[in-house]
């Protein structure tokens, strides 16, 4: 009985329109400002929190490459996390016997120019690639001190093209 | 007359309702990807090489080098090795420069130390000499940037970028292509090879 008051009730009750006119205006410039503004680009970069990006008002668009994060607290490649820094500076442990290496990136490093290498190496002559790239993310506050150590070893392990990541300055 | 019938058929039109439900799910799953997806940090980067190893300049033929040595932030020293024996276009004009700035001479190349009361000023001084000496050798595309170890990254970048291009701020140099027209350009070295101070990095 109850039920078919209920009913009874909902059938009472006159059709309400609703005007999505205005609705659908927003949604679609909106849906128009993103894609235009949506980049299709080859890496998705992703500092980390407490990475602050050196400012620059180059245009160049950002290039597939290998990604290496440097903050004052730690080295990652690829994300992952490779070694830690204190106060900026790479600890002694971490340091090869030549006084400019980073031994876990180093590792690193050779294990992916291996794996470039394997890739290629089936159909062209390795040697005849272009010089592998690197991309560097790292923090504006860091010193060149810290820095080229993670230049020397990339350039040890075969990475001699450096692609520094850079912000357009806030105005 | 023909007005009003054309008025009158429209009101015998019938009300049509297009059911845009679907349409609205379409764009909202749309809507909803496209905006988690969507990077809107604006990143950019800046080139730079490490300097080939082994490389020795003594067996070589003269060839044109240009370094940039980042001291300070504010203090930077340009080393232009000697230039007799290369091509060189408005010689008179380098020169003019050459002596008003520099100091060294055809055998040993040449030599200056640039300050600026801020990182800002240096740069636009570094930029000044070396439109002068890119007119002078416009198909030259590399130059070195040593730094020191004090330096920090930010001032490295703001200098790597100096070296590549000038700044938006600045007008367009008039050079000679290799085709021999006179044209605009606002690229400097873009080729820029970054070393230490004190060794190769």
């Amino acid at each position: 009985m109850a039920l078919i008051r209920k009913r009874s009730k909902k059938m009472d009750l006159s059709e309400a329109n609703v005007n999505i006119t205005a609705l659908m205006d927003v949604l679609v410039v909106l849906l128009f400002f993103l894609i235009k503004s949506f980049s299709v680009s080859a890496s998705q970069l992703n500092p980390p929190k407490d990475l602050r990006l050196p400012a620059s008002m180059v245009e160049t668009p950002v290039e597939e490459a290998l990604l290496i994060s440097l903050s004052h607290g730690e080295l990652r490649g690829k994300g992952e996390l490779l070694t830690g820094l204190v106060r900026g500076s790479f600890q002694t442990m971490d340091i090869g016997d030549d006084g400019r290496t980073i031994l876990p990136l180093k590792q690193f490093l050779d294990q992916e120019i291996k794996k470039r290498n394997e890739l290629y190496g089936e159909n062209i002559d390795v040697s005849k690639l272009p010089p592998a790239k690197i991309l560097i993310q790292a923090d504006r506050r860091l010193r060149f001190q810290t820095m080229k150590y993670l230049l020397h070893t990339a350039q040890m392990s075969g990475y001699s093209d450096y692609q520094f990541v850079v912000m357009p300055p806030k105005k | 007359m023909l007005h009003k019938k054309k008025l009158r058929n429209k009101h015998r039109l019938p009300v049509i309702e297009v059911n845009v439900v679907s349409l609205m799910d379409i764009l909202t799953t749309l809507l909803f990807f496209l905006v988690f997806a969507a990077n809107f940090q604006n990143f950019s980067i800046l080139e730079g090489k490490a300097t080939p190893a082994g490389t020795s300049t003594s067996d070589q033929k003269p060839s044109f080098a240009l370094d940039i040595t980042l001291l300070k932030d504010n203090q930077a020293r340009i080393y232009l090795a000697p230039i007799s024996k290369l091509e060189v276009q408005q010689r008179s004009t380098l020169l003019k420069m050459i002596q008003s700035r520099f100091k060294g001479n055809e055998s040993l190349g040449y030599l200056t130390l640039v300050n600026g009361r801020t990182p800002t000023e240096l740069k636009q001084k570094i930029q000044s000499i070396l439109v002068v000496i890119k007119k002078s050798f416009p198909n030259e595309m590399k130059a070195m940037l040593t730094v020191a170890d004090p330096i920090g990254y930010q001032s490295m970048i703001h200098l790597l970028a100096s070296i590549r291009e000038l700044d938006n701020d600045r007008k367009p140099f008039q050079v000679r292509s290799p085709q021999g027209t006179l044209e605009l350009s606002r690229v400097l070295f873009p080729m820029v090879l970054i070393q230490e101070y004190g060794g190769s990095a």
